[in-house]
């Protein structure tokens, strides 16, 4: 018996006449959204290769000749460099500290049953909601008390503290996906609880794990407010707060095209990770979204 | 399972424990004000440590790489190298004074501060309270060179000027002063000579639109913008009057006609009436004008003297700096023989650990050798009366030489009004230099304005 061919309803047709109509805004929206974030970029860069006449003279149009001393004024006689190395070190030191205390910590978190494990899982969870600016005075207290303000190490535990939460977060995420029956064998044959974690789960949550270390490095890269409450001597200035300084300097003196150089230093290593490492972030925040 | 137990329960602590932050006792509560975001404020136990007879600390106002920084930290370099007395110098930018006056008032003040002796003084000196050490030994004393007395170093109109219940407050080293700037080898060409009353500078305007220019620039940054009233008052009625008008709660100073006159002379260049300055000055945004004016767009600029600095990289080969003061007006009371003295020096906190280090230091700096230094690398006048000026700005010379009286820059309106002036000043002000009011309106609005705001104060 012949299936009954049923007539494309008028309602069918406007849904779908409607969802082009959103889906084609919505590209040019993203695709105008694109072009004027890439024209962004590639001015700065062009103005970074011109000379300070060359800037207001020709704003919008290439250099005549690439000043590439622009690079070495930022870099070198800015102290940049300086940023540079102190940027590498607060935030190294703080990726390794985050993922040292909330990989363990997601692990536990997601998949071993304590008591109270759903309050502690509760208590992390609301630590996200909680602004920095809400506790950055009684922390500027706290610090000061602790003679820890203006220093590398003050500053990688106050990244820490405000960046767990949300590793936690992301970390339990990504071990409640492993299967438990790889555990189950493990200790069926043996395996102790460390045992489990270091040699099992911890590298099947890997991927987890580099993506929380990324999430982390690119937030705090750029990371401003803090690290300008907390560091108070240019020596220990991060980059961020050593462009802040620059472009202070730089306005007083018409160097616009040395701070434009500057600004290409500081995009550049987090523009790098995003291109070679996009498809991970993106893979990162989208897993364990669906459950098994 | 005891051990995963333990485990766990031993991995959620740490994690409380790095949530939480405790890091050290939290109970005092005699911890000095937060610093904000904004501000970025330095803790009492910040870089500039207690400072001993080893160590003077130095709050500074300029940021690292400004000619003027690094003029002085070579000072500071040999300074160490000479006396053993290291200099930690915190380059804290224009900002300087909202940190350290928490500092000063937490018992952590830096040894030595520099700013606008206007603004220190406006900062930490009251009728009720000075947070600053005076220096009349200092200046009193013999000075760096052998002389009699530091204070014949200088010119002493200067250190009159900013004397505080007759107590010499601040060491200047850097002399800034108002005018009009332009490019000489422009003016040549076309034949114009520098303006030197109000009539002559009108007729400019004309001269330079059929050469198919503007005769000002003008970046609409209040403070500049705030220079014309600010000076045609001067012109008008002489020095000190823009300040009685801001500090008379009645009102009743904006009464006096000369007020009126000096809003008809900013309104005659507005936009309202014969507009002196490039197509859209009123919405333009700093640096866009004086960069325009680099270019050769606009045949002036009124501004300071540190605008040859900010310049320097934007202006051709050709450019040769020119200046004439502001141009007197028939019948006013001031002449191009008054002229304006902006200090940027050094003061001593009240608690500063090495004020005799300080002094020290300050005498060291003020030597004719040193004072160059400032002269040749930073393109600035020196303080010193024999200091040098520089040849970018070698027109300026003969003003200051020549000059029967200073007066404070914008009258003293800026620094010892500062709410008045943002308030009030600066909102009428911009309409007039807008040509939005009527010079009548102006008064009106100013009068009515100043007696609200100390009614409301």
């Amino acid at each position: 018996m012949e299936a009954a061919v049923k007539p494309k309803s008028s309602d069918n047709v406007a849904v779908k006449i409607l969802s082009l109509i959103f889906r084609i805004i919505a590209r040019i929206f993203l695709y105008a959204w694109c072009l004027f974030s890439l024209y962004s970029l590639y001015w700065i860069g062009i103005s970074s290769l011109k000379t300070d006449r060359e800037f207001f003279e020709n704003a919008w149009g290439f250099p005549a000749v690439a000043q590439w001393n622009n690079y070495v004024a930022a870099w070198a006689q800015n102290s940049l460099d300086l940023n540079f190395l102190n940027s590498v070190i607060v935030v190294a030191g703080s990726v390794l500290l985050i993922l040292l205390i909330s990989t363990p910590a997601a692990y536990i978190l997601s998949r071993i049953k304590f008591p109270f494990s759903n309050v502690v899982r509760g208590y992390v969870i609301i630590g996200m909601g909680i602004p920095v600016q809400l506790i950055l005075v009684p922390l500027y207290f706290i610090m000061n008390q602790a003679n820890l303000v203006n220093t590398h190490l003050g500053l990688i535990l106050v990244y820490t503290a405000i960046s767990l939460s949300f590793t936690v977060f992301l970390e339990m995420g990504f071990f409640h996906t492993l299967p438990t029956a790889l555990a189950e064998a493990a200790a069926i044959d043996g395996c102790s609880p460390m045992g489990i974690f270091f040699k099992i789960m911890l590298p099947l949550g890997m991927p987890g794990v580099i993506t929380s270390a990324i999430f982390n490095f690119i937030s705090l890269w750029n990371e401003f407010m803090i690290a300008l409450t907390f560091l108070t001597s240019n020596e220990k200035f991060t980059l961020p707060v050593g462009i802040y300084a620059l472009s202070t300097a730089m306005q007083y003196i018409g160097k616009w095209t040395t701070l434009m150089a500057g600004l290409v230093i500081v995009i550049v290593p987090t523009l790098l990770i995003y291109l070679l490492l996009s498809k991970q972030i993106i893979e990162g925040l989208t897993m364990g979204a669906v459950k098994e | 399972m005891k051990k995963m137990r333990f485990l766990s329960v031993l991995l959620a602590v740490l994690m409380i424990v790095a949530l939480t932050g405790c890091v050290g006792s939290a109970g005092s509560s005699t911890a000095e004000p937060a610093s904000t975001a904004d501000s970025g404020a330095e803790s009492a136990s910040d870089s500039t440590s207690a400072s001993s007879g080893n160590t003077i600390t130095y709050a500074s106002m300029w940021t690292e790489s400004e000619p003027q920084a690094l003029w002085l930290a070579d000072l500071a370099k040999s300074y160490e190298a000479e006396k053993g007395t290291k200099v930690e110098i915190t380059w804290v930018g224009r900002d300087v004074l909202n940190q350290v006056k928490t500092q000063i008032l937490a018992g952590n003040a830096p040894d030595l501060i520099d700013q606008d002796h206007s603004e220190l003084s406006a900062a930490f000196l009251s009728e009720d309270e000075q947070l600053i050490m005076p220096l009349d030994d200092l200046l009193n004393g013999p000075g760096p060179e052998g002389e009699a007395t530091f204070r014949e170093v200088f010119n002493t109109a200067f250190l009159d000027l900013y004397k505080f219940q007759d107590h010499d407050y601040f060491v200047p080293y850097n002399l800034i002063t108002s005018g009009f700037y332009y490019n000489k080898t422009m003016w040549d060409e076309m034949g114009i000579k520098a303006p030197q009353t109000w009539d002559e500078f009108i007729a400019l305007i004309d001269t330079f639109k059929a050469a198919g220019k503007s005769l000002c620039a003008q970046d609409n940054d209040p403070m500049y913008n705030a220079y014309w009233y600010y000076w045609a008052c001067e012109r008008v009625m002489g020095a000190g009057k823009l300040y009685a008008a801001a500090t008379d709660a009645t009102g009743a100073a904006w009464d006096d006609p000369g007020y009126l006159e000096a809003a008809k002379l900013v309104y005659e260049v507005s936009k309202g009436d014969k507009n002196a300055f490039q197509a859209g000055y009123e919405g333009s945004v700093w640096p866009a004008g004086q960069q325009d004016f680099a270019l050769g767009n606009e045949g002036c600029l009124l501004c300071g003297t540190w605008i040859p600095v900010e310049l320097k990289d934007t202006v051709d080969s050709n450019w040769e700096w020119g200046y004439f003061p502001f141009p007197t007006v028939e019948g006013g009371v001031g002449q191009v023989t008054d002229m304006e003295a902006y200090l940027i020096g050094f003061c001593i906190p009240n608690g500063a650990k090495n004020p005799d280090g300080a002094k020290d230091f300050l005498l060291y700096i003020s030597t004719s050798e040193h004072a160059q230094g400032l002269v040749n690398n930073a393109l600035c006048m020196h303080a010193r009366a024999d200091a040098p000026i520089p040849s970018v700005l070698a027109e300026v010379e003969p003003y200051l030489k020549n000059a029967k009286s200073f007066h404070l820059s914008y009258d003293g309106v800026a620094s010892k009004c500062g709410q008045w002036n943002a308030d009030v000043f600066y909102t009428y002000g911009n309409q007039l230099f807008h040509g939005e009011i009527t010079p009548e309106e102006f008064i009106s609005q100013m009068k009515a304005a100043t007696i609200a705001f100390y009614a409301n104060k």
